[in-house]
């Protein structure tokens, strides 16, 4: 290995060291700042009201008949 | 992960990594790269393998002139997804025969006579390394071919090899009605008429175009044929099959009225590749 | 998040119109990034057909420069890479981002004319390619005047994306927006960086391939990869109406992606004049993307798991986790077609070119088609016409990408062998691969038979032919008693 190799190998491990220790007190950072309490329920904050968990939302056109609220008039 | 900052700052940092690694670090590892001969040459290094560089004349050179348009060429038409321009190691690759291990086919197919490094391509731009070998490797191709080859062949390249699938180049070139004296020279491609009627295809003639060449020129073709030689040990040339032998030797001489003249591109082109020689110089790097 | 049972109609039907005024704010540009996208995947399939038949019977219109393999391959990557690629997937990340922030378009106009930017650089692109101005850079063969359309067009898509972000009214922030952020931080950054360093201001020889892979590699990994993952976290829990597996994974799978995928790609310049440690240092981020790779894929198949059989009765589902699951298969090969050992016969073959089509076309288009079925109506107010269009449109493109992948694998491989074997000559290799390269054009044609039923599904129903909603929930297509009930949500 001559210098040129070792100077750029040292400076890779350098900024592994760097970034991954950065990754690590960011992710302390956000634990301490809550950032993880009752993480899964994002998961759920894509459905709502009109569309709740437990209903399907898509269908084949051939699959489907007059919308509800259509059936409700 | 409610907040946008984080985000950003991660994908700021993940991304900054690989952006220092993979793109900073080699630039400027790679930014001061000098020709050869270099204030590190050794005076005991062989310098020349063969060709026209001197011990004067560092290595690599830039392109120039014709060549440099020639790589216009080579660019605007993505010779480069067929060709690659790279030599690889000795080492690289591996095949068996009887049991035993091989590696290195690239130089073994001489593609170069050593592989490539960093500072053959010093002033290559774009720097053309290919992801695809549908074709041969070009790094070394200069010395390979002649320019007439070269012609020929992108004139057609079934011309030259039946099975290839290499486009025809044909449109880089016209066929004009020869006024006065045939032009000579090594730039114009010397094919057969099979080649050059429809260029870029093959021709045929229909019978009816067949028939009337024979009765009109019947015997100056008959006395060609009957005096090359494969059509030597003939006796009677009227006959079914020997017709077709004629029409066979016919579509291989060159027409009489006109002529191939490749255009300035064409020159340009041929002009870059048999520039190509990125292995002629045995770089200290390069050693194995 | 309210039980079924306790949702009253009234919070049923106001929640439904907020999401009825998203939907409708970005109608006008959303829908002009897929039309354009899919006219460009037209294009696209037009001259990967011409370059496919060209590899086997080479007299195919030969004798124009302009529909010469060379110009006709180049054009086909960006018709296809810059064009359907870039817009569906931005008009992903509008429609996504919008939903999932909760929150209105503001200026759709100014997205449109961003959008028209790109239009326009991918005209001079295509057209200048085919002219003779090609670059043969791979990714960024663009003639030299067509970068600055590109970056402003991407500055205004990716700057509007991050403001809509940032006016959002949903306080959680969902998985699929992480990946749509980064990737449009990412992909001005990297375009910008390229270009100038390969076009504008040259870099020196080999510094050129290393930037070249570092960004075609990255196209893939950090701005096609991450769009098409982020609209599978959200469609697949939406249709089947079921959360998604594991959140904590989704977020070791997003950070991982982000550190671990900028750093793969020197892989494509294995055996090449570039310094060791750099393909090293490279095949070693591949080698890591085993890790978001299973946390992805746990989290897709996990959530599917149980609802497998909806895939019957949902065109969107089908597309998305068809190209879910090759997202798996994709990855894994990916990563091992990094290693040495296996790029040594693997490299410079048709190999590759099939491992490239199972990504981009397997993974990430069939995403994008799986994203505009579920899309499309709910901008529009119209059901698709047709059910057997689409069906015609998923086999073919599901069959056609199948056959491409195997023949060209198959093929690819022995050609690498046969390349490493200097006695074998290049009339063997050739005449090896036309059946193989024959197989391809089979194959293409079939997806470009989709595409076309796609491209009349899209007219038909901008046109107006179909079932019409009026009003009512966002989810306005019921199934009818045929359709199983779906499998109950798991506890919480």
């Amino acid at each position: 290995m001559n210098p040129t190799e070792f100077a750029i190998f040292l400076t890779i491990f350098g900024s592994i060291v760097l970034f991954g220790g950065a990754a690590a007190l960011a992710l302390g950072w956000a634990f301490r700042g809550g950032q993880f309490e009752n993480f899964e329920r994002g998961a759920r904050s894509i459905f709502g009201p009109d569309e709740p968990i437990g209903e399907s939302t898509d269908a084949f056109p051939a699959f489907v008949r007059q919308n509800r609220s259509e059936a409700a008039l | 992960m409610d907040r946008g900052m984080v985000i950003f700052l991660g994908a700021l940092l993940t991304f900054s990594s690989s952006w220092l690694g993979l793109v900073l670090f080699p630039f400027w590892q790679l930014e001061n790269e000098k020709p050869f001969p270099d204030a590190d040459r050794v005076s005991d290094q062989p310098l020349i393998a063969s060709g026209s560089a001197s011990l004067d004349d560092p290595y690599p050179q830039p392109l120039g002139g014709q060549a440099l348009a020639g790589k216009r060429i080579y660019q605007a038409n993505g010779c480069m997804y067929c060709h690659s321009q790279q030599v690889r190691s000795e080492k690289f690759g591996n095949w068996w025969e009887n049991g035993v291990m091989y590696t290195g086919a690239d130089i073994k197919r001489g593609w170069g006579l050593r592989r490539t490094v960093p500072r053959d391509y010093l002033y290559d731009n774009p720097t053309m390394l290919g992801t695809m070998r549908t074709g041969p490797d070009l790094s070394a191709v200069g010395p390979r071919y002649s320019e007439q080859w070269q012609h020929a062949h992108l004139f057609n390249p079934r011309a030259i090899n039946a099975w290839s699938i290499m486009p025809s180049f044909a449109f880089l070139y016209r066929r004009v009605k020869v006024s006065g004296v045939r032009l000579e020279g090594n730039q114009y491609p010397k094919l057969g008429r099979e080649w050059t009627v429809d260029p870029g295809y093959r021709w045929r003639p229909t019978d009816a175009e067949w028939d009337q060449v024979i009765r009109e020129q019947g015997d100056a073709i008959r006395s060609t044929f009957a005096s090359s030689p494969a059509g030597a040990g003939l006796k009677n040339l009227d006959d079914e099959s020997t017709k077709k032998q004629l029409l066979d030797f016919w579509l291989t001489t060159p027409e009489e009225g006109f002529q191939i003249i490749p255009s300035s591109d064409a020159t340009a082109l041929v002009a870059y590749m048999l520039r190509l020689n990125k292995t002629e110089v045995p770089l200290p790097e390069a050693k194995e | 998040m309210l039980p079924l049972a306790a949702i009253t109609p009234q919070q049923r039907e106001e929640a439904a119109r907020e999401r009825r005024a998203i939907d409708a704010s970005c109608r006008v540009p959303v829908l002009y990034f897929c039309v354009s996208a899919v006219f460009w995947l037209l294009i696209g399939s037009a001259l990967a057909f011409i370059a496919s038949v060209k590899l086997h019977s080479p007299y195919f219109l030969t004798g124009s420069p302009e529909l010469t393999f060379g110009r006709v391959r180049m054009a086909h990557l960006q018709a296809v890479g810059l064009g359907w690629s870039a817009l569906s997937l931005m008009a992903a990340s509008i429609w996504l981002m919008c939903r999932l922030s909760r929150v209105e378009l503001i200026y759709p106009r100014l997205v449109v004319f961003g959008g028209t930017l790109w239009n326009i650089g991918m005209i001079l692109d295509v057209v200048g390619i085919l002219r003779g101005d090609g670059l043969s850079i791979e990714w960024l063969d663009a003639p030299r005047y067509v970068p600055p359309f590109f970056i402003a067009g991407l500055g205004i898509v990716s700057a509007w994306t991050v403001a809509t972000f940032r006016r959002r009214r949903e306080p959680h922030v969902y998985v699929s927006q992480w990946y749509i952020l980064a990737a449009m931080f990412w992909l001005p950054w990297l375009y910008t960086v390229a270009v100038t360093m390969i076009v504008w201001l040259p870099a020196v020889g080999v510094v050129q391939p290393v930037v070249n892979w570092w960004f075609g590699h990255n196209y893939l990994g950090l701005w096609m990869t991450p769009v098409a993952l982020a609209s599978a976290y959200y469609l697949i829990p939406k249709i089947i109406g079921r959360p998604v597996h594991s959140y904590y994974l989704s977020i070791i799978g997003f950070w991982s992606l982000a550190l671990f995928y900028s750093w793969a790609g020197m892989h494509h310049l294995i055996g090449g004049p570039v310094p060791a440690w750099l393909v090293t240092a490279s095949t070693v981020g591949s080698m890591m993307m085993f890790i978001p790779v299973i946390a992805v894929a746990i989290n897709h198949h996990m959530t599917m798991l149980g609802s497998f059989h909806r895939l019957k009765y949902s065109p969107a589902l089908r597309f998305t986790v068809f190209g879910s699951i090759t997202y798996t298969a994709v990855s894994f090969q990916g990563s091992i077609e990094a290693l040495r050992d296996f790029s040594e016969v693997a490299h410079f073959t048709h190999y590759t070119v099939a491992h490239a089509h199972l990504g981009a076309y397997g993974f990430f288009t069939m995403i994008m088609f799986g994203l505009m079925y579920y899309m499309i109506p709910r901008l529009t107010g119209r059901e698709w016409a047709s059910s057997g269009l689409i069906r015609l449109h998923f086999w073919c493109s599901a069959i056609g990408i199948t056959i491409y992948f195997v023949a060209l694998s198959i093929g690819g491989w022995w050609q690498g062998r046969m390349l490493n074997n200097p006695n074998t000559g290049f009339d063997r290799i050739i005449t090896y691969l036309l059946p193989y390269l024959a197989l391809r054009s089979v194959a293409g044609v079939l997806m470009t038979v989709g595409h076309l039923a796609f491209a009349t599904l899209l007219t038909a129903n901008l046109l107006g032919w179909g079932q019409r909603r009026l009003g009512g929930p966002t989810y306005f297509a019921e199934p009818t008693r045929n359709i199983p009930p779906i499998a109950p949500p798991r506890e919480a």
